[in-house]
């Protein structure tokens, strides 16, 4: 039992240094629209969307439930001298202990309505559980690695062709693009199966799509790995070039997801997530986990990218295609400032700028 | 050419690298060595252009290491400590991708690319993923990676380590070979017997300083000039590890 306590107070401090799970799940440009969403629902009684906005909330907040112990590399924690009873234990306890729980309690104490209120804490509970699920899951088709579609993905054409499909693959790592497929594959149903087909509709839906993915186009250098940040600084391109190749690999994605609800707006909406995702490469990035959702810094960029998608969506839906080739001059203009400024900020402070990670003395 | 004058590194009150000076003329291979934390893998990212000197100046080819510059990128090829690798590419990958960011043309790519993987042994694993690979055919792709566009100037972060002994001969003869050819060749090791064979001059750094900078020679050998710069350490024990 001792042992069992001494490896808990060590996965629990771990837990609460790194807090990451919790800024990630609440750095998502969806999870805002989410809350903004709900703000908006009567305060009387549970709307019928309120399980819509549950089970949504619920889709993104699993991975804050993952299994505390996996802070332990897997194979320290195997080499430790515990028992099956006490592994399972440690295990058990991620239940009480997961970050998801205290989240559902503080949210059931703000809420409401009984029925949500139930919702919430039932969430935290059963969340643990689906992250195990997800988990085995996963295991089960790491064994298939070599069958992965992701292998599948050619080189795009073109001297960064290589780096743009690293990147593709590299973004469908991430939750994200899933779940913005099954939204866009949800309005497509939709469209075939209802008669009188709201007309905003798709416009509403590839607009969230747009949303969805914005945080992986803020998202840009959370990926790298210190050895691939290091790689891109050592390739003789110029900073607009790096930024350029994860900008058409998120667009490739973008692309296949949207092209149900291509028009003006969506294309425009496309292009103002970039530019403004932009911004964030000057920051200190925000370090992405793959099989996560994306996680981005939400002031300034995550509201600024929250709010401009929709405005700059609703001009172009008034005023055609002259908004969209201004958004096309704005994304052209963001890319070379900003891929100049990379390129600065990796000269200034190439190691914490750009995360290397390498920045102790060798 | 390589050259650096008074180059220095801090890390908050630790200098990394204090003052360091030197010269790797083309043609030359020349040895970094020294103990964990001397500073040799500092001063080849200052000399890569992936770190900022805070003190001196360093250029190689010609270009001046802190602009890093577009041409100065081309003219340099890096083993860095970290590898440099994209997780999400095979090995083969890897190499047809950096060639085509390099400028080579499709076909040369693929020849170059065919060439790197059979002379280091990668043909068999060429199609598994970057981060799939064991260390030491991770650390053959990186060697390839900083050959692929044929640089002027080589630096290579301990190339040797983690890699079988015979790939080990084979990439010391390479980079000899590259240096007899004209390139300039500045790589760190603590593998001394290989150093020997290879390096034309050697530098000991030791707290960040160059303790040792001299032309290879037969007579005295890599290990004997390393123990006299540094000293051997004592033998120590714990007594609770001897006791049983």
């Amino acid at each position: 039992m001792a042992r069992v306590a001494v490896v808990l107070a060590v996965v629990v401090r771990s837990a609460f240094r790194n807090a990451r799970g919790i800024g990630g799940f609440l750095g998502n440009n969806f999870f805002l629209v989410i809350v903004l969403l709900m703000a908006e629902e009567p305060t009387d009684r549970p709307s019928s969307t309120a399980i819509f906005y549950l089970v949504i909330g619920l889709l993104y907040a699993i991975p804050l439930a993952n299994d505390l112990t996996l802070r332990i590399p897997a194979e320290r924690f195997g080499l430790w001298p515990l028992g099956r009873g006490e592994r399972a234990l440690i295990h058990a306890a991620n239940l009480v202990l997961n970050p998801l729980l205290a989240v559902a309690i503080a949210f059931a104490a703000l809420s409401r309505h009984p029925a949500v209120r139930v919702g919430l804490l039932a969430s935290g509970v059963v969340a643990p559980l689906a992250a195990y699920a997800f988990k085995w899951l996963a295991r089960v088709l790491r064994r298939f690695d070599r069958l992965s579609l992701l292998r599948l993905i050619p080189p795009f054409p073109g001297p960064l062709g290589g780096l743009i499909q690293n990147h593709v693959r590299e973004q469908l790592r991430m939750l994200d693009p899933y779940f913005a497929a099954a939204l866009s594959l949800g309005g497509i149903v939709y469209r075939i199966s209802t008669p009188n087909v709201d007309a905003t509709a798709g416009l509403v839906i590839g607009s969230l799509v747009i949303i969805l993915m914005s945080t992986l186009a803020q998202a840009h250098l959370g990926f790298d790995s210190a050895s691939e940040n290091t790689r891109e600084r050592l390739l003789p391109i110029s900073g607009a070039a790096v930024l350029w190749a994860r900008d058409a690999a998120w667009f490739a994605i973008v692309a296949a997801l949207a092209a149900g609800y291509a028009s003006w707006p969506v294309v425009t909406e496309a292009f103002i997530a970039l530019a403004i995702g932009h911004s964030q490469v000057a920051r200190p990035r925000v370090e992405q986990k793959r099989g996560h959702f994306a996680s981005g810094a939400l002031w300034p960029v995550g509201i600024g990218q929250t709010v401009g998608i929709p405005v700059a969506g609703a001009f172009a839906h008034r005023f055609g295609l002259p908004v969209a080739l201004a958004s096309v001059v704005i994304y052209a203009l963001s890319l070379y400032y900003y891929g100049r400024k990379l390129r600065r900020a990796w000269a200034d402070d190439v190691e914490s700028v750009a995360g290397t990670g390498a920045a102790g003395p060798a | 050419m390589i050259r650096c004058t008074n180059l220095t590194k801090r890390f908050g009150a630790r200098a990394a690298v204090d003052g360091v000076t030197l010269e790797v003329r083309a043609g030359q291979v020349c040895a970094l060595l020294g103990p964990n934390g001397a500073g040799k893998s500092t001063l080849l990212r200052m000399l890569a252009g992936l770190l900022d000197p805070d003190g001196g100046s360093a250029s190689v080819a010609g270009y001046d290491c802190r602009a890093s510059s577009i041409a100065f990128r081309r003219a340099i090829g890096v083993v860095p400590d970290n590898l440099a690798l994209l997780p999400e590419l095979t090995i083969e990958e890897q190499l047809m991708a950096s060639a085509r960011v390099y400028g080579l043309d499709r076909r040369t790519a693929r020849d170059r690319t065919n060439d790197l993987l059979e002379l280091l042994e990668l043909s068999a694993v060429r199609r598994t993923l970057a981060r799939d690979g064991s260390h030491g055919m991770r650390k053959k792709t990186a060697i390839a990676l900083a050959l692929l566009h044929n640089p002027g100037a080589v630096m290579l972060d301990e190339p040797f380590e983690g890699v079988d002994p015979a790939s080990a001969e084979s990439l010391a003869g390479l980079f000899a070979a590259m240096a007899r050819r004209g390139a300039a060749v500045l790589f760190s090791s603590h593998m001394l017997d290989l150093v020997d064979r290879i390096a034309t001059q050697v530098v000991v750094l030791r707290d960040g300083r160059v303790v040792r900078n001299e032309p290879a020679s037969p007579t005295k050998r890599a290990a004997a000039l390393y123990f006299d710069a540094i000293g051997s350490q004592p033998e120590r024990d714990i007594a609770w590890l001897a006791s049983r």
